[in-house]
């Protein structure tokens, strides 16, 4: 598979059983607590607290690897720049660069922020069914409807696009082989040799959303108002304990900071 | 070009586990072989024509090109390479992959990625709209999408066509056309396996289809090749057609039923002319 970012890993673990608003709502709090974070050091012991979690939901760490794979070559350019390119107090000199005191605490700072949420995001879609999900951010996002948001379109949306995802990445595959049997190559990133899937991809794709838009007049879809849910979301107490200790993380970085940092 | 496939196994792969589709296959397609691959949905019919089409590489077994053992399009160096433009694939609702902006372009890819220099792609994009039965001069300039389903697909198969094969695998050429569109393509299929050293493999539950065109069949039952013979042979297995999840064609299914009333018909017929040939043979002689 080319691509496995996000993919949904079915479980049964406690990860997998929380609330989708309790994991949404944690994951909005260990960023803050994230970017509270001060230094370099504070930002990888406030992100090592998504350790425990990874081990409860028992990901194999293969996954996670790849998962984060893609990240590596981006992660160690920031961290280079941020390095070598900060004033400050000299602590070694490669060539032209300086390395600072101040470069290497950025450095790490940068590292850690975008390292530690993309592993938190990628646990929060590894453990919890799209649907689930869909179903979470539009409750989440309920409250903003009095202000106009249109949160249920919003989450019919994210649904319908999450659930055409396999379907176009099987399309993607089939047009492909058809492609290289006729002697085409997509090794080349260049945007040429991406037409002759990028626009049979298109076409299907705009059939299929014509064809589901008809069929779900023809069962007389009109909205989000006033419908009903099968799937009910209830909070439990794992749910409340976990948004308490997300909660706290957030709250305690945020505290370091005013006191000890900035 | 000759395609062999031994002891040929083959599995998809996802989460971890391994689905078999395809278990000991052996398969030989020769110049002037026109053979069917049928059997129920799911039965693995595709995927051993993606097998034949170098598309897919076997999980166990080999896969020869005029007898040297080759890996899968793209995987292989030099000679594997060059013996797979010689295999042609029609896939499935072929129209799904034009892309170009006119049919001339469209069909010219094909011989563009082989390296073609432009004065002779242009007579290859000419000869393969004849060979489909479409006018180059009239459609070619036209974007493949103001077509008809029909033409869209010809125009497709002239993409394939355009490569110069010499065996052509085609997965279901007719699903989802008019009787016009079946027509035409069952006339251009034909048209192709009349050249000399030509073969073709048509994938098709279509068992009208396989009639009128297979010289050999090949049943598929759960991944494995459950009969094997020429039409009439497997034809007149109605009942173990039925068990595989198949019907014969209804000419065939009409002499059964005559048959089983005590009619001296014979049950092997491949079109409805030889049916209507027998049963005034049968009248003639009656009364």
């Amino acid at each position: 598979m080319v691509l496995e970012l996000g993919q949904y890993i079915p479980g049964k673990s406690g990860i997998h059983h929380l609330d989708p608003r309790a994991k949404l709502l944690g994951l909005f709090l260990y960023g803050v607590a994230l970017l509270a974070a001060p230094t370099g050091a504070s930002a990888f012991l406030v992100g090592s607290a998504a350790v425990p979690a990874i081990i409860l939901a028992g990901l194999p760490l293969s996954f996670i690897w790849r998962q984060l794979r893609p990240l590596v070559i981006f992660l160690a350019i920031i961290f280079i720049f941020q390095v070598a390119l900060t004033p400050g107090e000299v602590m070694a000199t490669i060539g032209p660069l300086q390395l600072t005191r101040q470069g290497l605490n950025y450095g790490l700072l940068a590292l850690a922020r975008v390292f530690f949420l993309v592993l938190a995001a990628s646990l929060l879609m590894a453990t919890t069914d799209p649907l689930a999900l869909a179903d979470g951010l539009e409750r989440l996002l309920r409250p903003g409807q009095r202000v106009g948001l249109p949160a249920e379109e919003l989450a019919l949306m994210l649904t319908l696009a999450l659930r055409f995802v396999p379907t176009l990445l099987e399309e993607a595959e089939r047009i492909m082989r058809a492609q290289v049997a006729r002697g085409a190559s997509f090794r080349g990133l260049q945007v040429k040799n991406l037409m002759p899937l990028v626009i049979p991809l298109f076409i299907s794709a705009f059939r299929r959303a014509e064809g589901l838009a008809e069929a779900m007049e023809a069962r007389a879809y009109r909205g989000g108002e006033g419908r009903t849910r099968m799937r009910q979301l209830s909070f439990q107490a794992a749910d409340f304990l976990f948004l308490l200790l997300a909660g706290a993380l957030a709250a305690g970085t945020a505290y370091y900071r005013l006191r000890f940092g900035g | 070009m000759e395609i062999s496939l031994q002891e040929v196994t083959f599995a998809y792969q996802a989460a971890g586990r391994q689905w078999p589709v395809l278990k000991d296959i052996n398969l030989r397609v020769a110049p002037g072989d026109f053979l069917a691959i049928t059997g129920a949905g799911g039965s693995g019919k595709s995927t051993l024509a993606m097998l034949l089409a170098g598309l897919l590489e076997p999980v166990s077994g080999r896969v020869t090109l005029n007898g040297q053992p080759v890996r899968g399009r793209g995987k292989g160096i030099g000679k594997g390479l060059s013996l797979w433009q010689k295999v042609g694939m029609v896939f499935q609702q072929p129209e799904q992959q034009l892309f170009a902006e006119t049919v001339a372009e469209d069909i010219a890819f094909g011989p563009r990625n082989m390296g073609l220099p432009a004065d002779q792609v242009g007579v290859r994009v000419k000869a393969a709209l004849r060979a489909v039965g479409l006018d180059p001069d009239g459609l070619g300039g036209r974007s493949p999408f103001t077509l008809s389903g029909g033409q869209q697909r010809r125009v497709a198969i002239a993409g394939i066509l355009a490569l110069e094969p010499e065996v052509l695998i085609l997965d279901e050429p007719t699903a989802g056309l008019d009787p016009a569109g079946r027509a035409g393509i069952i006339k251009l299929i034909r048209a192709f396996c009349q050249q000399p050293a030509r073969a073709v493999v048509l994938i098709s539950h279509n068992m009208a289809d396989v009639a009128e065109l297979a010289r050999q069949v090949v049943v598929l039952h759960q991944g494995r090749v459950a009969l094997q013979g020429t039409p009439r042979e497997i034809f007149r297995q109605g009942e173990a057609l039925r068990s595989y999840g198949l019907l014969p064609p209804s000419w065939t299914r009409l002499m059964q039923g005559l048959h089983r009333q005590g009619a001296p018909v014979p049950l092997d017929v491949l079109n409805l002319a030889e049916a209507r040939d027998a049963i005034l043979a049968w009248l003639g002689g009656g009364g």
